[in-house]
């Protein structure tokens, strides 16, 4: 049965795969609809994007061998079960833990646990065909785990965060196109876990960037076209809401490689971003891949001159093992393109799903600002994370 | 036991079949026979050998001679094994087996009707071809043993030769992949790196240490020596690029200096590992690094005391690790080292050769 319910997704989205990650290109995956109910991923993972996490992506390990990838399938969805295609409601839950260390270069490194993200979300598919989608992902966060901009929600000191990460109301009305009303992330650029990248905080794409608007997708066997319109996060303060446009272009190339470019233009009250972006995704050998996204953004505010900033984000995803990954993640940003002053970063890290609804990842970041004003030494980073789903 | 059934099948179809060789056979040979039946080879070689002169193989019957080779194939000594069966083919099936040879370059074997004794021939040559390969992993053997077993295969001869085929096809790659050999290879890339630096005031003699971020473009080339899996790597480039130079606030004394021209050398020696089908590279090494820079002379000013550099060049070694990934002949690689009191990062794009 949930075979068949495979066979369906695939015939219903496309010849080309996904899963949670844009890393698995390497395994011929190319875009997220296929795994995620958003059609630029993040978000709860549907029945198929489970079951490919339980039987294709984690390790085997810890499991028995008497217990087929099938089976592991079958017990991939929320309460264990195996997910049918009568069940309309799909509830979910994702956490995130990180145990970060700064300045592991000094005597006196500083240590924090930070709960990134504590989310509940249900689905509802709705429709003969379940054509329709309504989507809401609660998310809670601790004081003590609220970025340094928590002031954009109105959150007092001491006060924990309760919010939308996102809502929204999906149709597709055919099988290649679709389009969503509601909150979600701006489609922009090769969108990555790693909310802190350069490609994402300075594009506008972090981790509480989320957006309300409307996004037309149109998926074919070949490419991807995205475009959104925004208005802003009507829970922010209205500050720190933005109106405008972004979009996203990719086109398979063959089967390992993928490339594409993605556009926003946003406006706050007082400043005017611009970003554009080159995106490209090859995978490699059984698993590996290499993931690139060159860009920039230009910022205006009313009170400085206008600035270009320019970022590059480099990604290795290197498979070692079922369920096993070893990254390098280097990222150059250049806060103003007329000067000399640039930051680098290097991440060596290993990624490792040792079962379905685990994933295990650790993370060593030298941090390099160099400028013709000041030398700055190096500082060191650990970043221990867990993601649990539900 | 399809062996055994196979082999019974034979000499029962020695005995039975061939009825006016069995009158004439020499008692010799019905009695290795009958010691073969027992599993007795070393025995059934002796009786053999009282029958017959083993040197002169034109004069031994072909059953007499297919019984000695398959003797020997029993024993496990392959070389005699071959050997026998190869001077049957010759003295009994040279014709047959040039135009078996020549059908199978044409892929017509099938076409072909293979005697009986021949078709066995084949079958233990391939056997012992196959397993003399596992021995000694001769890629010679794997290729005689793979040709034997597909003029079985097309002959029906035997169910199971295609699987040896697709074993040896697998253990011949494999055995390719372990096979060292050398690789060539020219890179370019970003090399970043910071280090310390000890600044001396000239009257006083006071040091203070001070941070140089260097920035600069790294060309090279490089050898390897090793296999799909494993390997040693030698490599060394020049770079050339700025830095800057600046004390810490806390040092006491004030001095910047920015886009000083420096160059070098980097030169190191390591092992690496490719995994995901020879995709990816991981490697450590030992790097040496060598760098000379045109470093001013400083006056502080606010006290006027006039400081010089004291290493404007330096030499360093350490450790550096490599991530690499391939794509036909073009590797990205990203290193990150510890050099001394430095911190290396480089970004480089290597064509292999």
């Amino acid at each position: 049965m949930l075979i068949r319910a495979f066979v369906f997704t695939i015939a219903m989205l496309g010849s080309y795969l996904s899963y949670a990650y844009p890393n698995f290109i390497g395994k011929g995956y190319h875009n997220c609809l296929t795994c995620h109910y958003n059609p630029y991923g993040n978000g709860p993972l549907n029945d198929y994007g489970r079951g490919v996490a339980a039987s294709g992506i984690s390790d085997r390990a810890f499991i028995s061998k008497k217990i087929s990838d099938e089976k592991l399938s079958d017990i991939s969805g929320f309460y264990f079960n195996k997910p049918t295609k009568k069940s309309y409601i799909k509830p979910s839950l994702d956490y995130r833990g990180l145990y970060l260390k700064r300045d592991l270069q000094t005597d006196d490194p500083q240590t924090n646990w930070i709960n990134m993200q504590m989310d509940a979300s249900v689905v509802l598919e709705l429709g003969k065909k379940k054509q329709y989608t309504v989507t809401y992902t609660h998310s809670f966060v601790p004081d003590n785990s609220l970025p340094a901009g928590h002031a954009m929600f109105d959150v007092a000191p001491g006060e924990h965060l309760n919010f939308s990460r996102e809502h929204y109301i999906g149709y597709k009305m055919n099988k290649s196109m679709s389009v969503y009303l509601g909150k979600m992330d701006k489609v922009f650029g090769i969108r990555v876990p790693d909310h802190t990248a350069f490609s994402r905080t300075k594009t506008g794409n972090g981790q509480y960037d989320a957006t309300h608007g409307v996004v037309g997708h149109l998926t074919k066997e070949k490419f991807d076209l995205g475009v959104q319109v925004f208005m802003g996060d009507f829970e922010k303060e209205s500050v720190y809401r933005s109106q405008g446009l972004s979009s996203k272009f990719e086109y398979s190339v063959n089967e390992k490689l993928r490339a594409g470019i993605s556009v926003l233009h946003e406006e706050f009250d007082a400043k005017t971003n611009t970003a554009y972006a080159i995106i490209s995704k090859i995978g490699i050998g059984k698993g590996s891949s290499v993931m690139l996204e060159f860009g920039r953004v230009n910022v205006s505010t009313t009170s400085a001159s206008p600035i270009t900033q320019q970022y590059i984000f480099l990604q290795n995803h290197y498979y070692l093992r079922r369920g096993l990954y070893f990254m390098t993640t280097y990222e150059q940003f250049i806060d103003d393109v007329s000067g000399a002053s640039e930051e680098h970063r290097i991440s060596p890290g290993i990624q490792y799903f040792p079962w379905q609804r685990l994933e295990i990842r650790a993370d060593l970041t030298n941090n390099k600002s160099y400028g013709t004003n000041v030398a700055v030494k190096d500082s060191w980073t650990f970043l221990g994370q867990v993601h649990l789903w539900f | 036991m399809v062996l055994k059934i196979l082999i019974s099948f034979l000499l029962f179809n020695f005995a039975v079949t061939s009825t006016v060789h069995a009158r004439r056979a020499n008692p010799s040979f019905k009695k290795a026979q009958k010691q073969f039946k027992q599993k007795r080879y070393s025995q059934s070689l002796k009786s053999l050998r009282r029958g017959y002169n083993f040197k002169k193989t034109r004069r031994i019957p072909a059953k007499a001679l297919f019984l000695i080779a398959l003797n020997y194939h029993k024993l496990k000594n392959e070389n005699k094994s071959i050997y026998y069966f190869n001077r049957l083919i010759k003295n009994k099936f040279t014709r047959k087996h040039i135009g078996v040879l020549k059908a199978l370059k044409k892929d017509e074997v099938d076409e072909i009707k293979v005697p009986y004794l021949l078709g066995s021939t084949y079958f233990y040559l391939a056997q012992g071809h196959y397993v003399k390969f596992t021995k000694n992993n001769s890629i010679q053997d794997a290729h005689k043993a793979k040709q034997y077993f597909q003029i079985c295969d097309d002959t029906d001869f035997n169910d199971k030769c295609a699987d040896f085929i697709d074993n040896i096809e697998l253990k011949i790659a494999y055995e390719k992949k372990k096979r060292k050999s050398f690789e060539f290879f020219l890179y370019a890339g970003r090399l970043i790196y910071q280090e310390q630096l000890t600044l001396k005031e000239s009257t006083t003699n006071t040091s203070h240490e001070i941070i140089a971020n260097n920035s600069t473009l790294c060309y090279g080339a490089g050898i390897r020596r090793g296999n799909a899996f494993s390997g040693y790597e030698l490599s060394g480039c020049f770079f050339s690029g700025t830095a800057t130079v600046a004390s810490a606030p806390s040092s006491g004394y004030d001095y910047k200096q920015s886009g000083v021209p420096i160059a070098g050398a980097l030169v190191e020696v390591g092992k690496y590992y490719k995994f995901d089908n020879e995709s990816t590279r991981f490697g450590v090494s030992l790097p040496i690094i060598y760098r000379s820079g045109l470093y001013s002379d400083a006056s502080d000013p606010d006290t006027g005391e006039s400081a010089t550099i004291e290493d404007p060049r330096s030499m360093n070694w350490g450790i550096m690790f490599t991530a690499g990934v391939q794509v036909s002949l073009v590797e990205l690689q990203t290193k990150l080292g510890h050099m001394g009191d430095a911190n290396l990062l480089s970004l480089n794009l290597g064509l292999n050769f």
